[in-house]
């Protein structure tokens, strides 16, 4: 069955290259959100088998949106990547622990986002 | 109040020409202190009446003459002798002349003419009683100053000195009075090491006062060499004739200790302010940084992003667009390099310092310098410190440390060369810094830097390679990474000849 991959980031372009590039190098299903509460939203009902999830969003910003994923007995158990563009944020999501399970640091090639997501799926299967 | 009467001694061996002659001089307004008939009575009753003036006959009976009693007044009491005599042979005219006389009485004589030449006599000693005074007050004058006064005829010969002058040249005025100024007074600049012009000639060709250049050096007798400052000046006769050139000077190794002392407070304070105003422009440059970095790297991942879809579209396509692509995502990582360097530049990252052997290090990465960049036609050379060196430093830093500074060496030389990199532990007294340091060096046979841009490497941005890619922070972000160890990096560099970096770090 394909994987369905939620993509919560503001950069409307960014999840438009992402979803293409992903699809076309794997058998990915992506959807996307350029809003946090949106993403929450669709995370609840679709149920994604894992969420790219970036930091810096205006509204709701990636870490309120993954704590509220967290919270939700729908939402809770679905692996989340964090997507940040500041290497700054790194100590932030270590200090994430266990609620969130990798990160990336845009700008991100394929293969590298392709291999992250591969990993995570593989370990929380 | 009367004016006191000049007081006359009479020496003159025939009673009855004595009495005349006192009369005379009573006549005259003269006191007569006394007469004596002898050389010997002459020079006794000199040192008890001490008179103003001697009448002093040339033949006198006893074994002193008047020329001899004359001379022993003149020499031990300061008091004008007048000689008195009836005739006067060359020979005792010659003898007599010695005695330096204030004048001669031809027997027999007048009363006018005896008094025109006592009157003459007692103005001429008056005069140059003065003279010597004024001489006195001179040669102590000279004497006291603080300065060296050296003193030369027209032609350059030394004629005088004085103590001072004699203690800094090691000359003593009886051996060097005479002798041509330049053996006496040798100075050199002290930076060429060359002799300066002879000054005495200076002010003689100029005709007027001259000082001397900076950095004037005085090579004392035994070979000391004592920093001096000096003037010259010609020396003038009334009517403007110059007869020589007096030349002052003084031993400055005190005043040149304190201005060194005070240009290196002044280089330090300076260079203080310098690095103060580095820091602000790099804490505004860490604001800005983190502000921007994220607007940036969100179109760089959307620039990848599309990159990376149009390769995949366009797979079949020719190799031109390929290439197009490929040009785009290497930009794109550039871009985001730059953007990762100004991150860690602005906000670096806490030490995590261990004891390492710089040796060591040094020798790690030069094994990972020699896999990662191939040198061709660069000879890398070491001479590591023999004694064991160990340093608190974070050994991923300092490895970019040196890994910037080879990077820098090899891409100063294009057309090949040498690094040579030396270790070695450096006496405090050659730092600021107190306690001992390490010394890290790595020279090239470069192209070396001008001075004009080695003012500028350290600044952020700051960049010679623009063509070759390079940012501008590679220097400014090793330089912050010594200077976070408590260390400094110094650079030096010849343009043509090559450049030397200088890491220097406290020992642990």
């Amino acid at each position: 069955m394909e994987k369905t991959i939620l993509i919560i980031d503001d950069e409307e372009d960014f999840c438009y290259f992402v979803k293409k590039n992903l699809e076309a190098i794997s058998n990915y299903e992506v959807i996307t959100a350029t809003k946090g509460k949106k993403g929450i939203q669709i995370a609840r009902k679709k149920k994604p088998d894992l969420i790219l999830l970036d930091i810096m969003m205006p509204g709701i910003d990636g870490l309120e949106v993954l704590k509220r994923l967290k919270k939700n007995e729908n939402t809770q158990n679905i692996p989340v990547i964090m997507l940040t563009a500041k290497d700054e944020d790194e100590s932030k999501i270590k200090a994430l622990g266990s609620f969130c399970d990798d990160y990336i640091v845009k700008p991100v090639e394929n293969v590298v986002l392709k291999g992250k997501i591969h990993k995570v799926l593989s370990i929380t299967k | 109040m009367p004016l006191k009467k000049k007081q006359i001694l009479i020496v003159e061996d025939e009673r009855i020409v004595a009495e005349d002659i006192k009369m005379s001089l009573q006549r005259l307004g003269y006191s007569v202190r006394g007469a004596a008939t002898s050389g010997e009575e002459a020079v006794k009753k000199t040192e008890e009446i001490r008179p103003d003036l001697v009448l002093m006959d040339i033949v006198l009976e006893g074994k002193m003459d008047g020329i001899e009693a004359a001379s022993a007044i003149s020499s031990r009491f300061d008091i004008p002798v007048v000689y008195l005599t009836a005739y006067a042979d060359k020979k005792m005219l010659e003898r007599a002349k010695v005695t330096e006389p204030f004048g001669y009485i031809l027997k027999p004589f007048e009363d006018k003419e005896l008094r025109s030449i006592m009157e003459i006599a007692l103005y001429k000693h008056r005069m140059e009683r003065k003279l010597k005074e004024s001489e006195e007050w001179f040669f102590t004058t000279l004497k006291s100053i603080g300065d060296g006064v050296i003193a030369t005829d027209t032609k350059g010969t030394v004629t005088f000195m004085n103590p001072v002058a004699q203690a800094l040249t090691g000359w003593k005025q009886k051996e060097a009075v005479g002798r041509p100024l330049k053996e006496v007074f040798k100075i050199i600049n002290e930076e060429t090491g060359k002799p300066v012009k002879n000054p005495a000639a200076r002010v003689l060709e100029k005709g007027s006062v001259i000082g001397l250049a900076n950095n004037t050096v005085l090579i004392a007798k035994d070979g000391k060499k004592v920093p001096i400052d000096d003037s010259g000046a010609p020396i003038k006769h009334e009517k403007g004739k110059i007869t020589g050139v007096v030349l002052v000077f003084q031993d400055i190794t005190d005043r040149k200790k304190k201005s060194d002392e005070l240009q290196k407070a002044y280089a330090d304070l300076k260079k203080t302010q310098q690095e103060l105003i580095q820091s602000e422009k790099l804490a505004a440059l860490g604001r800005f940084s983190s502000g921007i970095a994220h607007e940036i790297k969100n179109p760089l991942g959307i620039i990848l992003g599309g990159s990376e879809f149009l390769e995949i579209k366009l797979s079949n396509v020719d190799s031109d667009v390929k290439t197009a692509i490929d040009k785009i995502k290497e930009s794109t990582f550039r871009a985001n390099t730059i953007v990762q360097d100004l991150l860690r530049f602005s906000r670096p990252s806490a030490l995590k310092t261990e004891r390492i052997n710089p040796n060591d290090l040094i020798k790690e990465t030069l094994s990972l310098f020699k896999y990662r960049t191939p040198l061709i036609e660069i000879k890398i050379k070491t001479h590591f410190a023999k004694e064991k060196m160990y340093l608190e430093v974070d050994k991923n830093q300092m490895q970019q440390v040196f890994f910037n500074l080879l990077l820098n060496a090899i891409e100063a030389m294009p057309k090949g060369g040498a690094i040579m990199i030396k270790t070695y532990k450096m006496a405090p007294s050659e730092s600021s810094l107190a306690n001992k340091l390490c010394v890290i060096q790595v020279a090239d046979t470069g192209e070396g830097i001008s001075k004009k841009n080695l003012q500028r490497i350290f600044e952020p941005f700051f960049t010679t390679k623009r063509e070759r890619k390079g940012t501008g922070l590679g220097l400014s972000m090793t330089k912050m990474i010594v200077n976070n160890h408590k260390g400094d990096l110094v650079i030096e560099s010849k343009p043509g000849k090559g450049t030397t970096a200088k890491i220097v770090l406290p020992f642990h």
